[in-house]
């Protein structure tokens, strides 16, 4: 039928643009990250790979490259751990207070970052507690949990109990039933949840700039400072070596996490 | 008289308010095949589940082998336990789902693989150790599941309907398997059900409830032939249900006269005139083409036949009485409209006040 024809490609045609508009510029940026001319915008002088090279013998820039790796590591290793162990219990559990457990461990996600930014802020202030990394990294994990407690807990949902309690008629009690059989298949999505919580942790920006202490810096923070007194054709090509990782990590995680699923399937 | 493997006092089991099971007490004989049989939610998954330990009674005494097991915990409870999906564990081999128990239990490394291989052996399954649950027909998944629970030589073997999941080919072969595997192992079982013929064939001992009480108990043939309640009777075949009316009492019972006939040495509470209703098996009643010399037979019509493969099923009517009748093919199927005779042996009445 004409409409059905001309509906698909309405859809399509509309789709493209709205892709286009997100992804273009990052293209751009990637783009122009080769470009010669030290202003960092076209027209192109000239392809190199210059700044690269000068982005990653930037000391300042190395040194936030790595505050944000440690903060986002362990930031995302530590709300794994706590965010597997409550989906395990809201999973398997009925305890008083369990809903809104939760509606407090998925909270995070919908408020504002600013919101949290600034909450926090003024919690640690009350409570006399400095700005540290370690209020930082605990600020990161916060906001991370609801990433790894939504993914865990839906994959220890589709496993069925009978499993754990095959394992308990077979002798072994509740922790080595989850360490042989829960584990195990389980495992895919627990990654999945590191995954996803590390690169949230490590693309946020707006709460870090309320929480890092004064001589922290985060690439992003460090990225924002520089952007607002010059267009710099080092924030290109940082930003070009930012996305090849925010592209690859995920991708390399999905990648594993197929090989790990053909052998668990439930 | 064998000694009591499993013996249940007084539980009472609720779930949110709703009654589970209400005072049940029941004694299970160490080498037994018992069945617990009923409709869904009479309480009969409850009543394994609390003897297995993954729930707890809200009142009353689980005692296995002579020992109280109420604040023993699952795993330490040494029960082989079956379940109606297998759940058998998808990420491991067929021989390390059967080796699984045994890692508990302080074997040495060469006893646990000749145990695993024997117990493959018993389920007829001894090439596909290396296999996953997953590389298994539905058949084979409930075998292996069966060998990881008799490996662990327990002190229970439990079933919870574990053959629901199977086609009704498959689900006969493993009946007279499972049977066979009980009977040279001497475990003592427990079997969970809702299908009164699987219960019957495999059961030493079928224990009949119904919403969380025990209505009967016995050997198969006993609660076919004497069932002493209403539900037990309609429970196993089929029946139907005629009228009657309480004629004369005699020392030998009270002739019920039906407009099928009159029924007689029916033992029970009657008074003369008292209006009863009689139960008329559909296995035991006969309808024949022709009439044979058999005076008390019925001429009757066939309104419907069912064909079954080896039975056929007729609805006659007799004296303005509908009944059923299910009964082995013998000669040629009766049409639809045809005349016909109805026999009605003694052993077919059942009666309950």
């Amino acid at each position: 039928m004409m409409s059905n024809h001309i509906g698909k490609w309405a859809l399509g045609i509309w789709t493209t643009l709205i892709f286009g508009f997100m992804l273009v510029p990052v293209f751009i940026i990637v783009i122009l990250a080769f470009n010669e001319s030290a202003l960092g915008l076209f027209p192109f002088t000239g392809v190199t790979t210059h700044w690269f090279v000068v982005v990653l013998t930037d000391k300042d820039l190395m040194r936030s490259l790595m505050n944000s790796f440690r903060i986002s590591l362990v930031a995302s290793v530590f709300a794994t751990i706590l965010g597997s162990a409550s989906a395990y219990a809201l999973a398997r559990y009925r305890f008083y207070g369990r809903a809104v457990t939760e509606m407090t461990l998925t909270l995070p996600l919908l408020i504002p970052h600013l919101v949290m930014g600034v909450s926090l802020l003024l919690l640690f202030k009350a409570l006399g507690v400095d700005k540290s990394m370690t209020t930082l990294t605990l600020g990161h994990i916060v906001m991370i949990l609801p990433f790894v407690v939504l993914t865990v807990r839906h994959r220890f949902e589709s496993i069925p109990l009978a499993l754990e309690e095959a394992a308990w008629t077979l002798g072994a009690n509740r922790v080595q039933g989850i360490r042989q059989v829960v584990l195990p298949l389980a495992i895919p999505s627990i990654l999945t949840g590191l995954l996803f919580s590390f690169m949230y942790s490590f693309d946020e920006v707006t709460a870090t700039i309320f929480w890092r202490p004064v001589n922290v810096e985060t690439v992003q923070t460090q990225i924002m400072a520089m952007l607002q007194y010059e267009v710099d054709q080092r924030v290109n090509a940082l930003a070009a070596l930012l996305i090849l990782f925010s592209i690859g990590i995920p991708v390399l995680g999905l990648v594993l996490a197929r090989l790990v699923i053909r052998n668990h399937k439930v | 008289m064998g000694s009591v493997a499993v013996e249940v006092t007084n539980i009472v089991k609720s779930y949110a308010q709703t009654p589970v099971l209400r005072n049940v007490d029941l004694t299970i004989e160490s080498g037994k095949f018992v069945s617990l049989l009923g409709p869904s939610g009479c309480g009969k998954t409850t009543m394994l589940r609390l003897i297995a330990g993954l729930e707890q009674p809200d009142t009353g005494d689980i005692s296995v082998l002579g020992r109280r097991v109420n604040d023993v915990p699952v795993h330490q409870r040494n029960i082989g336990m079956v379940f109606q999906n297998h759940a058998l564990f998808p990420h491991m081999s067929v021989f390390d789902n059967v080796a699984f128990g045994l890692k508990y239990r302080n074997l040495s490394k060469p006893e646990i693989i000749a145990r695993v291989k024997r117990a493959l052996e018993i389920v007829r399954l001894p090439h596909l150790e290396g296999r996953l649950p997953r590389q298994l027909s539905g058949g084979q998944q409930q075998r292996v599941a069966v060998a990881r629970a008799i490996v662990i030589q327990p002190d229970l073997l439990l079933f919870d309907e574990p053959l629901s999941a199977l086609d009704a080919n498959l689900r006969e072969e493993m009946r007279i398997e499972l049977k066979r595997i009980q009977h040279s192992l001497g475990i003592t079982t427990i079997f969970v059900t809702h299908d009164q013929s699987e219960a019957m064939s495999m059961s030493d001992i079928v224990i009949l409830m119904r919403e969380g009480v025990i209505d009967q108990y016995g050997r198969p043939d006993q609660l076919y032939n004497d069932p002493e309640t209403d539900f037990a009777a309609r429970f196993f075949g089929q029946v139907n249900e005629i009228d009657g009316i309480v004629a004369a009492i005699s020392g030998d019972g009270a002739k019920i006269d039906t407009p099928l006939g009159t029924v007689s040495g029916v033992r029970g509470d009657f008074a003369i005139g008292d209006k009863v209703t009689l139960l008329l098996r559909s296995e035991r009643s006969r309808v024949a083409g022709q009439p044979d010399l058999d005076a008390s037979q019925l001429p009757c019509r066939v309104l419907e036949r069912d064909y079954l493969g080896m039975l056929v099923r007729y609805t006659v009517l007799a004296n303005d009485q509908q009944i059923n009748v299910v009964q082995a093919l013998e000669g040629e199927l009766l049409s639809v409209g045809a005349d016909a005779y109805l026999k009605i042996p003694t052993s077919a009445w059942l009666c309950y006040r």
